[in-house]
C-alpha cells in the first residue's frame, strides 16, 4: 500500500473513485496505486457484466423474433449466422482453413470439385446433421403443432412463446453535424458515409448481420418537396407503395410511404418505410425488414423516428418566435434512474396543444395555454423564461440560463437558494437528450406572506448549466407535474 | 453480477449454459477481437448456434464447453477472414500465432487475470449490501449521494460502505502480491 492510498477517506472515496476512473485504462505505472489497481478491476468486472447481460438480452431477442415466427425458424437464423449451417456446428476439419477466403460459399461452386475420402466424409456427415436438423422440427410441428424435443428445450423460457414485438430497450444517441437520432443500445452502427448522392448516411442494425436496418440519409439542398422525394425514391419506385401518410416530430412535417418488396424480381419479401423531410435540408429515413418480421420492429422504428432531431431546422428555427404545433410527440426518452431499463416516452395525450419557445440560448415546448409572463435577460442569470398557465397563475415554470461554471448538476441543485431555503422532500435524477438532470423537490414557507408552495428544481451543466424550475401550491403541485416533465423533456439547449 | 436482473430458478438449459460459460467464451473471442463490439456479436452468434444445435443437449456440461469453443473458434475464424480480405491464407496458423505484434505480455496478462479472478471471486462473498453498493457504484456509475438516494441510506453511510469494501479489496491485492513474489 502507498502513501497515496492511506489518504483514502469516507470524506473523499467518492472523488478518488472517479478520479482513477477518468484516468486512462491502458499504460498503468508499473507501481500503479493499489487502490487504482482495484478500481479499475471493478471497473473491468461490472463492464464485462454489463456487456453478458446485453448479450444475453439480443439472444432473447433473436429467440423471441424467432418465436413469433415459428414457422420460419431456420430462414432466420440463415439470416443471422450465413455460414453457420455449413459448418459451424461441427468441428471443421484441418484443411478447410486453407481454402481461398473471399466469397467463400460462391468461390466453391465454382470451383471444380474433386471427390476424395476427405471432403466426402465430412460432407456426408453434414448433410445428414442438416437433414436432421430440417427435418425435425417440421415433422413435430406437423404432427404436435408445435416445435418439441431440442430446440423447444433450448428456447429460453423467459421468453414469450407468443411474443409478436421487439420490444425497446435502452437507448442511446448518435449524433452528427446534420442530425440527432437515438437507436436501441444493443443496436450497431454498420454504415457511416458521406459523398455520392447523399451528404452523409448512417445506418443502423440490431446486428452486422441481420436483415433489419434503418437508413438515414441527409440529402442535398433541392427544389423538391417531400412528396415530390418520395415518389422519385429509387425503393419506393422499384417497389410497390402502399401508402402514403404525413406524420409530424418536433415541428417537421414528414411524409412516410409504406413499400412493398416482395415479387419475383425481388431476392427476399421485405417491407419498407421511407420517410421524407423537407425544410432547409431534406432528409430520408428508410426503416427496412424482411416481410414477417417489419411489424415486430415497428415500434423500435417508431421510436427512433420520434427521436430524430434535425440540426439545420434546430438552427432555423432558434430565432423564431413561438409557433402552434398541431400534433407533436415529445423528443424525450427519460430514462429514469428507477428505471433505467425502460424507456418512458411522456404521454402527449393530456396537453392538447404545444408551443415552441425558441431563444439563444435553448428551446422548450410548452402547453399551448399557457403564457410566457416574463423574459428578463441579465442580472442573476442571463436569461429567465417564466411560464404560466395564465397571466394570474399561481402556478409557474421559470427556465433559467446560468452563467457558465464548473458546478456538477448536484452542486448547483444543492446551493439552489429555493432548495437551501425549503424542506427537501425528495431528489432524483433523469435523463433527457443525454443530458443528465438533477432534480430536487422542496417544500417553501413565504415568511412574508404566510403561505407555502412547493418546487420542483431541475439542475444541469454539461456544455452549459440550466435551471429550470416549477414552483405551485402544494394542492395543485401534483396536477401540474406532467406539465412540468413534458416541458423538461422537450427542452434542448441551444448548439 | 450480472445475472441479477434475472429469475434464478425456472431457467431454461440455454440459459444455464450461458451463465456457465458465456464468460469464457467472450474471453476466448476476445483473446482474437479487440473490437468490443465485434466480440459481443460473435458471443451472441455462437449462442444462437447453441440453441439451434440439434446435438448440444445431448452432450455432457465438458462436450458442451468444448463444442462452444469450437464454434466460436470457427466465429473468430470467419471473421477474420472477412476483415483481413486476404484472398487466401492459412487460418490454422494464424490462430496458432495470433499475438504477434501483442503489446501485453501473457505474464502480465495472466497476473492481471489472476487478479481480476481473485476480486471476482471475493466480490461473490461480500454481504448483499456491500455488493449492491459497488454494483451502484462501478456497474452503473451512480455516485454515492445517489447511491444513498436509491437505498434510503445517508451518503456519509454510503461513503463508509464504499471506504470499507475498498479497502478490504486492497488488501486483497496485497496479500496476492506477496504470496505471488513468496512463490
Amino acid at each position: 500500500m502507498d502513501r497515496d492510498d492511506e489518504t483514502l477517506t469516507a470524506e473523499n472515496v467518492d472523488e478518488q473513485i472517479e478520479h482513477y476512473l477518468s484516468q486512462p485504462q491502458t499504460s498503468l505505472p508499473y507501481n500503479a496505486k493499489t487502490t487504482f489497481l482495484v478500481v479499475r478491476d471493478l471497473q473491468s468486472i461490472y463492464a464485462e457484466n454489463h456487456r453478458l447481460e446485453q448479450a444475453w438480452a439480443r439472444i432473447n431477442n433473436h429467440v423471441s423474433a424467432l418465436n413469433a415466427n415459428n414457422n420460419s425458424i431456420s430462414e432466420e437464423l440463415s439470416i443471422i449466422q450465413p455460414a453457420q449451417e455449413e459448418k459451424k456446428a461441427l468441428p471443421t476439419s484441418g484443411s478447410i482453413f486453407s481454402l481461398p477466403v473471399r466469397h467463400r460459399a460462391s468461390k466453391r461452386s465454382q470451383q471444380p470439385f474433386h471427390w476424395n475420402w476427405r471432403t466426402l466424409g465430412p460432407g456426408l456427415v453434414a448433410a445428414m446433421i442438416l437433414l436432421a436438423f430440417f427435418a425435425w422440427p417440421i415433422a413435430t410441428y406437423a404432427l404436435y403443432g408445435t416445435p418439441i424435443g431440442i430446440l423447444q428445450s433450448f428456447i429460453p423460457k423467459g421468453t414469450p412463446q407468443n411474443r409478436s414485438t421487439v420490444g425497446v430497450p435502452d437507448m442511446k444517441e448518435y449524433s452528427s453535424q446534420y442530425f440527432t437520432i437515438q437507436y436501441p443500445s444493443n443496436w450497431v452502427i454498420t454504415s457511416v458515409s458521406a459523398g455520392g448522392s447523399y451528404l452523409q448516411t448512417v445506418q443502423f442494425r440490431p446486428s452486422a448481420t441481420s436483415t433489419i436496418f434503418v437508413n438515414i440519409n441527409v440529402l442535398p439542398a433541392n427544389g423538391s418537396s417531400a412528396d415530390q422525394l418520395l415518389h422519385m425514391d429509387p425503393d419506393v419506385r422499384l417497389g410497390t407503395l402502399l401508402r402514403t401518410s404525413s406524420i409530424t416530430y418536433h415541428d417537421i412535417p414528414w411524409t412516410v410511404g409504406s413499400v412493398d418488396l416482395t415479387g419475383p424480381s425481388h431476392t427476399q419479401a421485405g417491407k419498407l418505410e421511407v420517410a421524407y423531410a423537407h425544410q432547409g435540408t431534406p432528409y430520408r429515413i428508410e426503416f427496412g425488414a424482411t416481410t414477417d418480421k417489419f411489424n415486430a420492429y415497428t415500434s423500435v422504428f417508431n421510436t427512433m423516428f420520434a427521436s430524430f432531431y434535425a440540426h439545420t431546422t434546430a438552427v432555423a428555427r432558434a430565432t423564431a418566435k413561438p409557433t402552434i404545433v398541431p400534433s407533436v410527440t415529445p423528443m424525450a426518452t427519460p430514462t429514469g434512474i428507477a428505471t433505467p431499463a425502460a424507456i418512458a416516452t411522456p404521454s402527449p395525450t393530456t396537453i392538447a396543444d404545444i408551443k415552441v419557445y425558441s431563444s439563444q440560448y435553448f428551446t422548450i415546448q410548452y402547453p399551448s395555454n399557457w403564457v410566457i409572463t416574463n423574459v428578463t435577460t441579465g442580472g442573476t442569470y442571463q436569461q429567465t423564461v417564466q411560464f404560466r398557465p395564465s397571466a394570474t397563475s399561481a402556478v409557474f415554470v421559470n427556465v433559467n440560463v446560468m452563467y457558465h461554471n464548473d458546478l456538477s448538476s448536484d452542486l448547483l441543485l444543492l446551493t439552489d437558494p429555493d432548495v437551501q431555503l425549503g424542506t427537501q422532500l425528495k431528489t432524483s435524477s433523469v435523463t433527457y437528450h443525454s443530458i443528465p438532470w438533477r432534480v430536487g423537490i422542496v417544500n417553501l414557507l413565504d415568511s412574508v406572506s404566510g403561505q407555502s408552495s412547493e418546487v420542483e428544481v431541475a439542475c444541469s451543466n454539461q456544455n452549459a448549466p440550466y435551471k429550470i424550475e416549477l414552483s405551485a401550491p402544494p394542492a395543485m403541485f401534483n396536477a401540474y407535474t406532467q406539465s412540468f416533465n413534458t416541458m423538461l423533456a422537450s427542452f434542448y439547449p441551444a448548439s | 453480477m450480472y445475472q441479477r436482473q434475472r429469475q434464478i430458478l425456472d431457467r431454461s438449459p440455454v440459459e444455464k449454459l450461458y451463465d456457465k460459460h458465456a464468460r469464457d467464451i467472450f474471453r476466448y473471442i476476445h483473446r482474437y477481437i479487440f473490437s468490443n463490439e465485434d466480440a459481443d456479436d460473435l458471443l451472441v452468434e455462437v449462442f444462437l448456434a447453441a440453441i439451434q444445435s440439434p446435438t448440444l443437449a445431448t452432450l455432457n456440461m465438458e462436450e458442451q464447453f468444448a463444442w462452444l469453443q469450437r464454434v466460436a473458434r470457427n466465429k473468430v475464424v470467419d471473421y477474420q477472414r472477412r476483415v483481413t480480405r486476404y484472398p487466401a491464407v492459412a487460418l490454422d496458423e494464424m490462430l496458432d500465432s495470433p499475438f504477434d505484434t501483442d503489446l501485453i505480455t501473457p505474464e502480465k496478462a495472466i497476473v492481471e487475470r489472476e487478479e481480476v479472478e481473485l476480486l471476482r471471486t471475493h466480490l461473490s462473498a461480500l454481504p448483499e449490501l456491500q455488493q449492491q453498493v459497488l454494483q451502484l457504484r462501478f456497474g452503473d456509475g451512480l455516485r454515492t449521494k445517489e447511491i444513498a438516494s436509491r437505498l434510503n441510506k445517508s451518503d456519509g453511510a454510503i461513503r463508509s460502505l464504499l471506504l470499507r469494501s475498498l479497502n478490504l479489496l486492497r488488501d486483497l491485492y496485497g496479500t496476492y502480491d506477496k504470496e505471488r513474489i513468496n512463490g
